[in-house]
């Protein structure tokens, strides 16, 4: 039989129907596709507007002066909050400098070792940790640290924001480190090297990416948190003096600036916003850039 | 170097199933000891066996006896991390660690076990890499990474690293199956240098390969051993039916 005469698919007869089924189907899957990308729009327009708004407003009201100088009553005009930027990387890095070491290491336990109740408790509290309100953490460390030292302290508002940065940082370093390929740790476990050695030199390396990825999110989450920090670093109109001082913050300034009744410092509140996504974005950008660069080597280029 | 692997009544079960049944058997120092049989009989968890690698797998139970030159491995007159060190292991496929250069792959075990220092650490990596037939290949890029090597490349590359603690005894997991002809050409090669220096135990799937590279083979069927002899004999007069049968192709 030539291919000129085979007969046309539609007519054979257990091929009568399915052209109309088909076309069913294909529609079927193209409502979905359209219904995923109205759900898309929804997700992504708020944020995109969000995004918009800070920097076409924030834009127009950030200034040197708003960048170096410390603030200005609402009356006087002017002013600035270098106060508060170095504020929040002081309590930021307070947060890092215990946060990291804690929830990475605690995202080993659970990963290497925590085939057992301590571990699958640790990980049911980080879960229920990492949901809980952020409000509550400031008030935790109000009642440890700020009656306690007598003061408002940088040191107390780092405490707060590390309590909601471990969780986030522990679980995402125990998933990054479970998704290493065992014949990893199999290599390094036939050459002699111990469980330990293993883990540091070999298994986290190659988990590195993921567990930076966790440290830049959590990392952003508390940069912008202000809940914890209304009574623990609490604010100031002057320079920190000292991480037993009560120091100023971008959150908790923009919080009290766009409260005020003043239409300078709501402007101000704008430019504060504008800061501080910068920041979180121009760290993420050099984090993820540094890298990239250790993930080429290893990708082999 | 180069120790006898000896093995006595060895069973190694995961949960209900035994997966290695009573299995006596000898492995000389100097020569090349493989290991044939039919998927699922139990090849690959005996030789894992022999360095205590189930000691990872919670369901493992083990039991029975491993020597290594006198020394009874499972019975603590012997460090399982020490162990290693002596019996080294070559996977089925390679996996050189990604994050390292190949010179760090080389040379990060002898290291940590104090094996060398400083300028001692690149000759000892130069040996084993011209050992593992690979130093021209890659003398002029130690500090790439290790993954920039081919499939073959980094199989030798791991055998290098394996060597690099001065082991007595190189256990091979179908270290070619992975690998293209000429790969596992080269692969065969070096095994015949090796078994010089080390007793070597290799686990295969091809026997052709078991013919072409060992001295004595090793049939294993649904986890015991059916016969163990010289190569040349298992391969043209074999004393048992199921060996004739598996080496003919009649099953498997």
């Amino acid at each position: 039989m030539s291919p000129g005469t085979a007969a046309p698919r539609e007519a054979t007869g257990a091929f009568a129907q399915p052209p109309m089924r088909l076309r069913l189907r294909l529609a079927r899957d193209r409502t979905l596709v359209a219904l995923c990308i109205v759900a898309l729009a929804a997700a992504v327009i708020p944020l995109v507007w969000v995004l918009w708004e800070v920097v076409s407003v924030g834009a127009q009201h950030v200034s040197l002066e708003f960048l170096t100088g410390l603030p200005a009553p609402p009356t006087v005009g002017g002013g600035g909050w270098a106060n508060a930027i170095v504020g929040s990387f002081v309590v930021v890095g307070i947060a890092l400098l215990i946060g990291v070491p804690v929830g990475v290491a605690t995202g080993i336990y659970m990963s290497e070792y925590g085939d057992n109740l301590l571990g699958r408790s640790t990980r049911f509290l980080c879960e229920v940790m990492a949901g809980i309100p952020s409000i509550v953490a400031g008030i935790v460390a109000y009642g440890l640290i700020v009656v306690t030292m007598g003061r408002f302290s940088a040191v107390s508002g780092g405490i707060a924001l590390t309590a909601l940065f471990i969780p986030i940082v522990a679980i995402t370093t125990q998933e990054a480190l479970r998704m290493v390929p065992r014949h990893q740790r199999e290599a390094s476990f036939a050459l002699g090297i111990p469980e330990a050695p293993t883990t540091l030199r070999v298994i986290l390396p190659a988990a590195m990416g993921n567990v930076l990825t966790g440290i830049m999110i959590a990392t952003a989450r508390i940069a912008g948190e202000t809940a914890p920090l209304l009574f623990t670093a609490f604010n100031s109109n002057y320079w920190l003096e000292g991480i037993d001082q009560p120091t100023a913050t971008i959150p908790v300034n923009i919080y009290s600036y766009a409260i005020s009744p003043f239409e300078h410092w709501h402007n101000q509140a704008w430019a504060g916003a504008l800061v501080l996504v910068s920041i979180i974005l121009v760290t993420n950008v050099v984090a993820r850039t540094l890298w990239a660069r250790r993930a080429r080597f290893m990708s082999g280029h | 170097m180069s120790e006898r692997v000896t093995t006595r009544d060895l069973r190694i079960s995961f949960g209900s199933n035994e997966a290695v049944r009573g299995v006596d058997m000898d492995m000389e120092p100097r020569s090349v000891t493989a290991i044939i049989g039919p998927s699922g009989c139990g090849k690959t968890t005996f030789l894992r066996a022999l360095n205590r690698m189930h000691d990872f797998s919670p369901a493992a139970r083990v039991t029975g006896e491993v020597f290594l030159g006198d020394v009874n491995i499972y019975n603590g007159e012997m460090n399982p991390v020490e162990l290693r060190t002596r019996v080294g292991m070559v996977f089925q496929r390679p996996n050189p660690f990604p994050t390292m250069s190949i010179r760090d792959n080389l040379t990060f075990a002898p290291k940590r076990h104090g094996l060398a220092r400083g300028k001692e650490l690149d000759e000892l990596a130069e040996t084993v890499l011209r050992q593992a037939a690979l130093w021209d290949e890659v003398k002029d890029r130690l500090d790439h990474s290790a993954t920039s090597l081919s499939g073959g490349q980094q199989q030798r590359l791991c055998i290098a690293r394996a060597l690099a603690v001065a082991p007595d005894v190189l256990l091979m997991d179908e270290p070619a199956s992975a690998l293209d002809p000429t790969a596992t050409q080269r692969i065969e090669d070096l095994i015949y240098e090796l078994k010089e220096e080390y007793t070597i135990v290799i686990v295969t799937h091809n026997m052709q390969q078991a013919a072409r590279v060992s001295d004595r083979t090793a049939f294993f069927y649904m986890g015991e051993l059916v016969e163990f002899g010289a190569t040349d004999e298992l391969f043209t007069n074999p004393r048992e039916e199921k060996t004739e049968a598996y080496i003919t192709g009649r099953f498997g």
